[in-house]
C-alpha cells in the first residue's frame, strides 16, 4: 500500500480529507490502491498490485505478465492463443476482470482471454485473491483482476514511448500521454503488437504454423473537477485484434479469430463531509469473429453489449462505524451473426449492503449482503463476513463469503444446447491470510477452502447434441505464500519477489485433482541494480497437470520450469535520457506445454526501448 | 517421391496377402491384430489426442492406442471413422485433414492421404475407389483404394456425413450438421452425383446389409426407417420416437436407438423396432451413447465422460446382460469390424 503509486483524482478527496482531520483516512488508503470503489472492503482481503514500473518493463502478452507476476496459473493453446486462468484453482469463468471498477468478462463466453486483452496502458493492476461476488458480481469466485487508469490533476504533460522488437519478428510500441490543470485531468494511450510467432516446436521438427497475431488498443481518459464537491470522469477504451489460431496437426484447415472491445465509462464523484457517492455509467460492446476456413471468407462471430448502471454511497456513520450501500442495473443484449446464438437479453438489478466497524484502532469486522434478481434464473443471496487486525509488524485477515458466476449468453441461449434450466455456479469460501513484516521482508500467507457447486460443463446427451448442464462439484484447499524481500546499500539495491501456490483442487465426483490445475505453481524475481544497471532473473515452475477426470498418467503433462533474464540500462544523456531493456525469455530452451501437444517457444530474445519526456 | 513408392510397393504386396486364408498362422510377429473390432477414440477437438483401439473377436483382448504404439507418432486430431478395403485400414482423421492409410493387421502406417481433403468426415469404399464425405463442404473426395492417388472430387448439393456403397452406388447422406435432406447417390462409375433421394427430415443414420440401403431421418417428435433399392425408397415405417438415431444392420436385423432405449426390427423394415433394453446411464447422467454398433451380435456402446476422461465401451448381449465392459481413449466414438 504505497503511497507513491497514487496518482489518483482521489488525491483531491485525501486532501480535504486531511484538512478537515476527517476519519475517512484509513479507507482512502484503500480507495487509493484501486481508487473506483467507495467501500471498505479489502480490510479482511489480501490486495497485491501491480505497479507501473513492473507494467512498464513487461513485453510480451498479459498471460505472460500474470503468469511471471502472480499465483494465477494460465493455460494457452500454444503461445500467444486462447488463455484461460485457473485462479485458486478455479475455471477461466470464475476470474472476475473490472475495467476501472466495472466488470468486463465476455457476456458470451463467461469469461476473458488473457491474450486478447491489452495491459500496457494501465497505471496499476490489482490482483485480488478470494471471493467477491458482493462487489464484483458474477464471476468473483476464485478472485478478481483490477485493471485501473488514475488521472492526476495539476501534472505536466508526461509522454512515454516504448518500442520493442524481437524473436519471431515480434513487434510493438506503446504511447502513453498524461497531464493536468487545476479542474482538468487527461490521459491518452495507444498501443500496438504484432508477432509471426512462427517459433521452433522443440524436439518436434516443426514450426508454429498458422500462429501470427495483431492487435491495436487506443484509449483516453478525463476527468474534470466541477467543484470542491463533484467530480466527473470520462473513461474510453478500443481494443481490435486479429489472431490466427495455430495449427494442431501440419495440414488442418487454418482458423483466425478477431476479438473487438469498445468500452466507455462515466462516473461522477460526490463527496460531503461524512458522504461519498459514485454513480457509474458504462456500456460495454463485445464483438468477435471467427473465420473457420481460411482463406476462404467464410466466418461466424456474434457480438454482446452491456449497459451498466451503478450507484455506490458511502456513509460515515459513527467514526468507527462505515455503512455503504450499492443499487446495480445491468440489461445485455447479444447476438450471433451466422452463429446458433439468437437475438436474446438479460437483465439483473442488484442492492448490496456492506457494513464495517471498528473494534479497536486496530482492528474491526465487516459484513456484506447482497440481493439480485436476473430474468433467466435465480441468483443465490449473497454475503461476506470478515475480520481485520492489523499492528505494524503483523496483519490478519479472516474472510468468508458466498460468490456465484452466472450461466453465460452461450449457456443459456445458444441453439441447440442453451439451457434455460441452468442454476448459476455458486461458492462458499473461508479464507485467513498474515503478513508478518520484518526489516526488509515482508511475508504473506493465506490459506483458503472454497466450495463449488453446480458448475456448468456442455455434454454430449443422447440425442446425440450437447447441452448446457450444472454437473460438477469441487473442493479446493489451497495456499498461497508472497515474499517481498528489498535491500538498499551504497549504490546497488537488491529485490526478491517470490509467489508460491499449493492448490488441492478436488473434483467430488472423481476424488481427483481437478484437470488443467497444477498442484504447485513457483515464480521468483531477483532485480539487482547497480546505478543504472540492472539484472532481472527470472524462474517460472508449474507443477505436473492431468488432462482427465481419473488422473490417468499416461496424458498427464509433464511439470515444467522456464528461466528468464532481462537486463536493463538506463542511459542518462543529459539531452536524452533513456532506458534499454534486454530480455532472453526461456534461457535454457526448455521444451514445454501447458496444454497437450502445444509446444511454447524455445530461447528467444526481446530488445526494449523505453523513452519518456 | 519415396513416400509414394512405398505405399504402391505395400499395396501391391499387402493386397495380394489379403487372398490368403486367414487361418494360416501369422509369421510377421507385427500382425497384432488379426480379427475383431476397432475404436476410433476421437480425442478432445483442438487437442490431438485422437486414438485407435481394438477388441478382439472373443472380446477378451483390449488394446488401446494401437496407433501411436505401432507407429511411434500421434495420430492427429479428432479420428472420426475407419474404412477396411483388404489389408488396409484407412482411419479419417476429421481435424487433421488426414487419412491414414495402416496395414490392419499391424496397425503401421502405409500412407497419408492428405490431398484433396477439408474435415474429412466418413468414408466408404466402391470399386476399389475410397469416397470421403467432408463436414465443411458439399463435396466427396475419390482416392484410388489401392495407391491412394487423388482422382476427383465430387459437388453434392449439401455436405454429407455418413456414406454408403452397395449395389454399384454410393449413397452421401446429408447429416444432421447439413442444411440438405437428401442422400445424394453417386454412380461410382462416372464419379458424379447423379440422383438425389429427398426425405423429409435430417438423416441421422445409413446403413447397408449389402443388399438394400436404409435411412433413417428423424425429428424431435417422430423418425422414419426407409429401404432403398437402386435409386427409389421401396419402402418406409414409422417410428414413434423422436430422436432416433444410428441404424445399423448387423446379419438380416437392423439396429438403432432412441434416447437410452435399443431398438431391433428385422430388415424388411416393415415395422418398427422392439425395445431390446436400456443402456446403464452414464455417471454424469449424460455422454452415454456417443458411438453405437453392431457387430456379429455385439452390442457396442461407448460413454464419453463428457470428454473429460478417457472413455468407457460396454459391449451388450441382446437381452441387455453385459458381456464386457473397459477404458479406452478418450472421446469413443465409432465401432468397426475388422
Amino acid at each position: 500500500m504505497k503511497k507513491t503509486i497514487i496518482y489518483s483524482l482521489f488525491l483531491t478527496f485525501t486532501a480535504h480529507v486531511a484538512l478537515a482531520q476527517d476519519p475517512f483516512s484509513t479507507q482512502l488508503d484503500e480507495l487509493i490502491i484501486e481508487k473506483s470503489r467507495i467501500t471498505t472492503r479489502s480490510k479482511s482481503q489480501n490486495t497485491i498490485v501491480l505497479n507501473d514500473s513492473l507494467i512498464e518493463n513487461t513485453t510480451g502478452t498479459f498471460t505472460d505478465f500474470l503468469q511471471k507476476n502472480t499465483t494465477i496459473y494460465f493455460k494457452e493453446n500454444g503461445y500467444g492463443m486462447v488463455s484461460s486462468p485457473a485462479f485458486r484453482g478455479t475455471t477461466a469463468q470464475q476470474t472476475g476482470v473490472l475495467w476501472n471498477g466495472i466488470k468486463v468478462n465476455s457476456a458470451l463466453l463467461g469469461q476473458t482471454d488473457f491474450n486478447s486483452t491489452s495491459f500496457k496502458e494501465y497505471d496499476n493492476i490489482v490482483v485480488k485473491p478470494g471471493g467477491g461476488s458482493i462487489l464484483y458480481g458474477s464471476g468473483a469466485i476464485g478472485g478478481t483482476i483490477h485493471l485501473n487508469n488514475t488521472l492526476t490533476f495539476n501534472k505536466a504533460i508526461e509522454n512515454e514511448i516504448q518500442l520493442n522488437y524481437g524473436s519471431f519478428n515480434t513487434q510493438g510500441i506503446h504511447y502513453k500521454i498524461s497531464t493536468g490543470t487545476e479542474q482538468f485531468a487527461v490521459n491518452a494511450h495507444f498501443g500496438y503488437n504484432k508477432s509471426d510467432n512462427d517459433y521452433e516446436w522443440l524436439g518436434k521438427d516443426r514450426k508454429n504454423i498458422n500462429g501470427e497475431f495483431k492487435n491495436t488498443s487506443l484509449g483516453f481518459e478525463v476527468a474534470y473537477k466541477i467543484n470542491s464537491k463533484n467530480t466527473v470522469e470520462l473513461y474510453s477504451a478500443t481494443y481490435n485484434d486479429d489472431r490466427h489460431f495455430a495449427l494442431i496437426t501440419p495440414y488442418q484447415t487454418k482458423t483466425k479469430y478477431q476479438n473487438n472491445y469498445y468500452r466507455n465509462l462515466l462516473k461522477w464523484h460526490y463527496k460531503a463531509s461524512d458522504f461519498l457517492n459514485t454513480f457509474y455509467v458504462a456500456h460495454i460492446k463485445e464483438q468477435y469473429n471467427y473465420f473457420d476456413q481460411l482463406p476462404t471468407d467464410s466466418k461466424s462471430g456474434g457480438n454482446a453489449g452491456t449497459w451498466y448502471f451503478k450507484n455506490e454511497s458511502f456513509y460515515n456513520v459513527t467514526n468507527k462505524l462505515r455503512l455503504s450501500g450499492f443499487l446495480e442495473y445491468q440489461k445485455t443484449t447479444g447476438e450471433g451473426e451466422n452463429s446458433s446464438l439468437p437475438f436474446s437479453t438479460q437483465e439483473i438489478f442488484a442492492i448490496s449492503v456492506l457494513g464495517n466497524y471498528d473494534l479497536t484502532n486496530k482492528s474491526g469486522f465487516e459484513i456484506g449482503l447482497k440481493n439480485e434478481t436476473a430474468k433467466d434464473y435465480e441468483n443465490p443471496f449473497l454475503f461476506s463476513a470478515g475480520f481485520y487486525f492489523n499492528s505494524k509488524n503483523y496483519q490478519l485477515k479472516i474472510n468468508s463469503s458466498k460468490n456465484y458466476r452466472i450461466p453465460t449468453f452461450n449457456d443459456l441461449y445458444w441453439q441447440p444446447g442453451g439451457n434455460l434450466n441452468l442454476k448459476p455456479e455458486t461458492s462458499f469460501q473461508f479464507d485467513i491470510n498474515n503478513t508478518f513484516k520484518y526489516n526488509f521482508l515482508t511475508a504473506n500467507i493465506s490459506t483458503y477452502y472454497i466450495s463449488i457447486n453446480d458448475m456448468i460443463r456442455w455434454v454430449p446427451t443422447n440425442t446425440g447434441l450437447w447441452e448446457a448442464n450444472n454437473v460438477d462439484e469441487v473442493s479446493i484447499f489451497g495456499s498461497e505464500l508472497l515474499l517481498n524481500a528489498h535491500k538498499t546499500w551504497n549504490n546497488q539495491t537488491l529485490g526478491a519477489t517470490v509467489n508460491y501456490a499449493f492448490t488441492k483442487s478436488i473434483d467430488k465426483k472423481m476424488e481427483k485433482q481437478l484437470t488443467y490445475t497444477p498442484l504447485h505453481k513457483f515464480t521468483v524475481q531477483l532485480n539487482y541494480r547497480y546505478k543504472n544497471f540492472s539484472v532481472v532473473p527470472s524462474f517460472l515452475y508449474i507443477g505436473k497437470i492431468y488432462t482427465t477426470s481419473s488422473n490417468d498418467e499416461a496424458s498427464a503433462i509433464d511439470a515444467y520450469g522456464v528461466f528468464d533474464v532481462d537486463l536493463r540500462q538506463y542511459f542518462k544523456f543529459k539531452d536524452f535520457p533513456f532506458t534499454i531493456n534486454f530480455k532472453i525469455k526461456n534461457i535454457a530452451n526448455t521444451a514445454y506445454t501447458n496444454m497437450p501437444q502445444r509446444m511454447m517457444p524455445g530461447r528467444n530474445y526481446h530488445i526494449q526501448i523505453i523513452k519518456k519526456f | 517421391m519415396k513416400k509414394l513408392v512405398i505405399p504402391i510397393l505395400a499395396a501391391v504386396t499387402l493386397y495380394s496377402c489379403s487372398n490368403t486364408d486367414d487361418n494360416t498362422a501369422p509369421t510377421n510377429p507385427d500382425e497384432k491384430y488379426l480379427n475383431g473390432y476397432f475404436i476410433t477414440n476421437e480425442g478432445n477437438f483442438g487437442d490431438a489426442n485422437a486414438s485407435v483401439s481394438h477388441v478382439s473377436a472373443d472380446l477378451n483382448t483390449v488394446t488401446n492406442d494401437i496407433f501411436k504404439t505401432a507407429n511411434g507418432k500421434d495420430l492427429g486430431d479428432v479420428a472420426q471413422s475407419i474404412v477396411m478395403h483388404g489389408d488396409y485400414a484407412f482411419v479419417v482423421v476429421n481435424n487433421s485433414n488426414t487419412i491414414e492409410v495402416v496395414n490392419k493387421k499391424t496397425f503401421k502406417s502405409v500412407y497419408t492421404i492428405t490431398e484433396g481433403l477439408n474435415t474429412p468426415y466418413y468414408a466408404t469404399i466402391s470399386n476399389d475407389k475410397l469416397y470421403v464425405t467432408s463436414l465443411y463442404n458439399p463435396t466427396v473426395s475419390v482416392y484410388n483404394a489401392n495407391t491412394f492417388a487423388f482422382i476427383k472430387t465430387i459437388e453434392l448439393n449439401y455436405s454429407a456425413t455418413n456414406i454408403v456403397a452397395a449395389n454399384n452406388y454410393v449413397y452421401a447422406a446429408n447429416g444432421f450438421y447439413s442444411d440438405g435432406k437428401l442422400i445424394e447417390v453417386i454412380d461410382p462409375s462416372s464419379d458424379t452425383n447423379t440422383v438425389d433421394i429427398a426425405f423429409d427430415n435430417a438423416i441421422n443414420g445409413i446403413t447397408t446389409n449389402g443388399q438394400f440401403v436404409y435411412a433413417l431421418e428423424t425429428n424431435a417428435s417422430a423418425s422414419k426407417i426407409s429401404k432403398i433399392e437402386g435409386t427409389q425408397v421401396a419402402s418406409s415405417v414409422t417410428i414413434s420416437q423422436g430422436n432416433a438415431r444410428y441404424l445399423v444392420a448387423d446379419g438380416s436385423n437392423l439396429f438403432y436407438t432412441a434416447g437410452t432405449g435399443i431398438y431391433k426390427t428385422t430388415d424388411t423394415a416393415t415395422s418398427a423396432g422392439t425395445k431390446l433394453f436400456d443402456v446403464t446411464p452414464a455417471e454424469d447422467g449424460f455422454s452415454v451413447l456417443y458411438g453405437f454398433n453392431v457387430l456379429n451380435g455385439n452390442i457396442f456402446v461407448s460413454d464419453v465422460k463428457g470428454f473429460t476422461d478417457l472413455g468407457t465401451v460396454t459391449i451388450y448381449k441382446e437381452n441387455g446382460a453385459v458381456t464386457k465392459e473397459f477404458k479406452t481413449g478418450i472421446g469413443p466414438n465409432g465401432f468397426f469390424r475388422f
